[in-house]
């Protein structure tokens, strides 16, 4: 018998709505207990247990702060990622597990990642200089540490030269070098 | 026309209450019950059958402003969001599983330290504590005390100096680590020191 929200209703003769109010108090129950504490349960009640989340949401919830919202969309897995959003616009989304990899962004090299830690990291194997990054740095962001190795040649270390939020130079440019740059988001 | 509460009544039925008087009650409670639960959870209702008590989001209405410091016994945790830096306008998400801030893990736009001088740190919530940025060296070689210093171990410290282009044999390394700094020392190949201007660092330890 499924939960009924609708009784009683004017007119009902109580006593023909008990097995109605029995079946809704029972689903109430079960129903909180798949994720919380039971109602009947003695202590920590309105606890939770853990979080199913039931299908990934087809948009944003896209809520006015300071409400915020955590919740799964489909990944680039396909499968269900968890993202959180602090705001009502897109760029307020964060996606917390599994992180996609930023590629094809035209003349770039390597790897670039949001993460939602506040950091944009991009890294990966560069052929030359400058390594145009997949993803941009914004405007006035804090450049954390750049780390260059050699890849190729038994050189000495290649140098950072001009770090700007599209890309960055360095010496030695006819050296391949694993980059790592990670700055603020 | 009968009137429905649009509010929750927890105080029905009463002692002395018929069943019938409180029809309206029950009647709004139950609609109000699938109603509120159904925001962030599968209704009890499910369109024509009973739901399954997942949830479909986690909306959090309210920051708090204090960590939940939980009570005994342990093993209780909590997600929540609260307003903290680096961003004050907005509430980032939080876990605590233990009394006391050092328990509390800011899960999203971490708290970055800075030292002022090109030096951050923060402590991740994965559990890793992460020191980057750039250092100035005296000319051969740069000091860098951690804006956020280990507790136990250095897993390790990359070190990528920025030198002279025109002297580019030029190599470095780390020494003199500890929990709370570490030393990169540059030289050229023939052993001759040169004048580096700064140096960009990570490490990461816990």
């Amino acid at each position: 018998m499924t939960y009924n929200p609708n009784i009683p209703q004017q007119g009902d003769d109580p006593t023909l709505s008990q097995v109605q109010l029995l079946n809704n108090f029972g689903q109430l129950n079960a129903q909180w207990g798949i994720n919380h504490i039971l109602l009947t349960a003695g202590a920590n009640n309105g606890q939770h247990t853990k979080v199913f989340f039931n299908a990934p949401l087809g948009a944003d919830p896209n809520l006015s702060q300071p409400q915020a919202s955590l919740y799964t969309k489909t990944g680039t897995t396909g499968n269900s990622e968890l993202f959180y959003q602090n705001g009502s616009t897109a760029n307020k989304v964060v996606q917390l597990t599994n992180l996609p990899a930023i590629t094809g962004t035209p003349s770039a090299q390597g790897f670039g990642f949001v993460t939602p830690w506040g950091l944009i990291v991009n890294m990966g194997l560069a052929t030359g200089s400058p390594i145009i990054f997949q993803q941009p740095f914004p405007t006035g962001f804090t450049a954390y540490t750049v780390q260059l190795t050699n890849a190729v040649t038994n050189l000495a270390p290649s140098s950072p030269g001009t770090l700007t939020k599209t890309q960055l130079t360095y010496a030695l440019s006819t050296t391949s070098v694993y980059f790592l740059v990670i700055g603020s988001a | 026309m009968t009137f429905v509460p649009t509010t929750y009544t927890p105080g029905v039925p009463q002692a002395t209450d018929l069943p019938s008087d409180n029809q309206t009650e029950f009647l709004a409670n139950f609609t109000l019950l699938n109603q509120f639960f159904g925001v962030d959870h599968v209704p009890f209702l499910n369109g024509t059958s009973n739901g399954n008590g997942f949830h479909k989001k986690i909306t959090f209405t309210n920051p708090t402003t204090l960590n939940p410091d939980l009570f005994t016994p342990t093993g209780i945790a909590s997600l929540y969001t609260q307003v903290s830096n680096p961003d004050t306008t907005r509430p980032q998400l939080h876990y605590q599983n233990l009394v006391g801030a050092a328990f509390v893990s800011q899960l999203t736009k971490c708290t970055i330290v800075s030292n002022g001088a090109g030096g951050f740190g923060f402590k991740s919530p994965w559990g890793w504590i992460i020191n980057f940025g750039q250092v100035f060296c005296d000319g051969v070689s740069a000091v860098l005390n951690y804006p956020v210093p280990y507790t136990s171990q250095v897993y390790i410290i990359l070190n990528t100096p920025i030198y002279n282009p025109s002297i580019p044999a030029l190599k470095a390394y780390t020494v003199n680590t500890s929990l709370t700094q570490f030393q990169s020392i540059a030289f050229l190949a023939v052993g001759i020191n040169p004048i580096f201007l700064k140096t960009f660092y990570l490490a990461i330890g816990v």
